[in-house]
């Protein structure tokens, strides 16, 4: 996907939102309705201007690639997106261990020793300040459910 | 006035009062760096633990949390792109920019010298102006709120960025996020769709660091750098000292924090809000405004000044009035209740030590953020741009998670965030301004729930949104800003 491309593709999903959004806004209460539908229409009339201006007058890097590197940009939204899934189950801490040592080694850092460290620093830190401190909650560890 | 300050003096320099300042504030610069964890919530935590306490001590802890947590909000903005608070949001457009291209150091040091000064004067205008200045916010009823609101928005969205329609675009999504959950005046569910996690709405967080954290983390992992930043990087440079430049900044100085003492004494509209005005203020008014945003410094400088002028300002109508104009503000009434002082002018009657002291504790804590923020951020926090981006990627996942979790406990907000976190890449890599949807999540329900209400109150008639001269005054420099980029075109036009 090029840049040029992006550019009338976005808007056309705003638009398409818009569109899948109206019937919900249009079964508000009546005092609700007003404002949500005042910006749904202006949205559908500014995203059907930026599609008009970038198909008239496409922008001058236009042919560049959307994306920096496809393949690195898909794996790591998969590992976060693997991660989440994971997290209520695993528990916070082992999911984020597991997420902070592969992600980086999948894309190719290849310094164990150096990353293990900054990860038990980092969970550490993570842990007095969080969890200790401001008892905060966080997911719990599968092995302490029970 | 002043024989209140002088008494008060020997209590705020003692060292129990000095001492609960410097843990306040250290408390304040790690609650205000992590997104999650707010200074409200860092103060609310903290009042339990003041029982006991000498009112001043408790009261110079807040004092500290409050000016330390304005500030921390900057460190991770500027260095890892995450804002802590809403209000540091203007900070990331050029603190992270310059930071990428190797003047971390630099960045800190202009927004801790910048939220310093910001503070400072703020606190001054707090001991020097407060009664008056209380008048002001009694001239806002909800007609002008709507207008403030409208300006605020109409601001961020045609200033910010270089493409005023991609701004539109981009306030209309925050708007429209904002709408999501109950009705705040009949309680009936918008944009809800049966799911329990949405019926109080999206929580700001969510945005904040699904728009700011995650796109980054995902051209991180596209670009796959092995190589951390140079330390020599990191450290502030004497040469480029910011105070050597005064005459650089003096004139941002000034306006930011005009604009943060006069907004901070509105209730409810400082914060964020202050801080995009003042860098768009700055951006207007600038030589070269196409450098903003790019990593000017200057940027960094208003956005940071403004947001440290918000502080003291916003304790004006909370201390004079009982009305408290920010959530911090709330929790330290809640703090001088806590100990057994009302807020209000019978304060200034019946606690002069204690009211003066504390504003005298404002005043000291912005003095002691030029040091003590500056040596936090770049020995501690700065050493974290070292790590290798590679390594860093999913540090930033981690972090962003657990602080998104550590506001509802929702798995479910998560999911929002990464959802939002895509939205963000791809307006940042189509060169849409993100700051004006954070600013249309925040002012969007402000905006409809007082225009209904001045409606109501009115029993329909429209009239009353234009019955004041305050609210024309709001009309016509909302009309100031968005003609502004008809102006310009046409004196470039001109020019040629």
């Amino acid at each position: 996907m090029t840049r040029g491309s992006a550019e009338i593709l976005f808007p056309a999903a705003l638009l398409a939102a818009c569109a899948a959004l109206w019937p919900h806004a249009a079964a508000f209460a009546p005092d609700s309705r007003v404002f949500p539908a005042v910006l749904l229409a202006l949205l559908t009339a500014m995203s059907t201007a930026l599609i008009v201006r970038a198909w008239l007058r496409p922008p001058a890097d236009a042919a560049t690639p959307f994306f920096e590197h496809f393949g690195r940009h898909a794996l790591a939204l998969a590992a976060i997106g693997a991660y989440l899934a994971v997290l209520p189950v695993a528990g916070f801490f082992t999911a984020s261990a597991a997420l902070a040592l592969a992600l980086p080694f999948a894309l190719g850092y290849r310094e164990p020793a150096r990353l293990a460290l900054a990860t038990a620093i980092f969970l550490v830190a993570v842990w007095v300040v969080f969890v200790w401190l401001f008892q905060r909650p966080l997911p719990r560890e599968f092995f302490l459910a029970h | 006035m002043f024989d209140a300050l002088l008494h008060a003096l020997p209590a705020v320099l003692s060292f129990k009062s000095a001492l609960a300042m410097v843990v306040g504030m250290a408390a304040g610069l790690v609650v205000g760096a992590l997104p999650g964890l707010t200074v409200t919530m860092g103060i609310a935590v903290l009042i339990p633990l003041t029982f006991g306490l000498d009112p001043l001590v408790a009261l110079g802890v807040m004092a500290g949390m409050y000016n330390g947590g304005s500030y921390g909000g900057a460190i991770t903005a500027i260095l890892l792109r995450i804002p802590g608070t809403p209000a540091s949001v203007a900070t990331v457009l050029d603190g992270y920019p310059m930071a990428q291209r190797g003047e971390a150091g630099h960045a800190l040091q202009v927004a801790v010298v910048s939220g310093t000064i910001g503070s400072v004067i703020s606190a001054i205008a707090l001991i020097l102006l407060a009664p008056p200045l209380a008048q002001v916010s009694l001239l806002f009823g909800p007609a002008e709120y709507f207008w403030m609101a409208m300006f605020g928005l109409a601001t961020v969205s045609m200033l910010l960025g270089d493409d005023a329609l991609k701004g539109l675009v981009s306030v209309i999504i925050g708007l429209l996020i904002g709408t999501v959950g109950q009705d705040q005046l009949n309680g009936s569910e918008r944009f809800v769709f049966d799911i329990l996690d949405l019926v109080d709405g999206l929580n700001v967080v969510v945005l904040l660091t699904g728009l700011y954290a995650l796109p980054p983390v995902l051209l991180m992992a596209e670009r796959a750098a092995r190589r951390g930043m140079d330390k020599a990087l990191l450290r502030f440079d004497r040469a480029r000292s910011v105070l050597r430049e005064w005459r650089r900044y003096i004139r941002i100085w000034v306006r930011s924090s005009a604009i943060g003492i006069v907004i901070g004494i509105l209730p409810g509209a400082g914060g964020s809000m202050t801080s995009l005005i003042a860098y768009n203020d700055a951006k207007r008014i600038a030589k070269d405004p196409d450098s903003y945003g790019k990593g000017n410094p200057e940027g960094v400088a208003a956005s940071e000044c403004g947001n440290g002028a918000d502080n003291a300002a916003s304790m004006i109508p909370a201390l004079t009035l009982a009305v408290p104009g920010s959530g911090v503000a709330a929790v330290i009434l809640a703090g001088l209740l806590v100990h057994g002082m009302r807020p209000g002018p019978q304060l200034f009657r019946d606690n002069p030590d204690v009211v003066y002291g504390f504003m005298l504790q404002m005043l000291v804590t912005s003095l002691m953020l030029a040091v003590m923020g500056g040596l936090a951020a770049t020995r501690l926090f700065g050493q974290v741009l070292r790590l290798p981006p590679l390594m860093l990627t999913p540090f930033i996942v981690l972090l962003t998670v657990v602080g998104v979790y550590a506001v509802n406990a929702s798995v479910f907000d998560l999911w929002a965030m990464l959802a939002i976190g895509l939205l963000g890449y791809v307006m940042d890599r189509l060169d849409y301004p993100t700051a004006p949807a954070v600013l249309g999540l925040l002012l969007g329900p402000m905006a409809e729930s007082q225009v209904r209400l001045a409606l109501t109150i009115s029993r329909g008639d429209a009239t009353i949104l234009v019955a004041s001269w305050v609210s024309w005054i709001m009309i016509a420099a909302t009309l100031f800003v968005f003609l502004s980029p008809v102006w310009h075109a046409w004196r470039a036009r001109a020019a040629r």
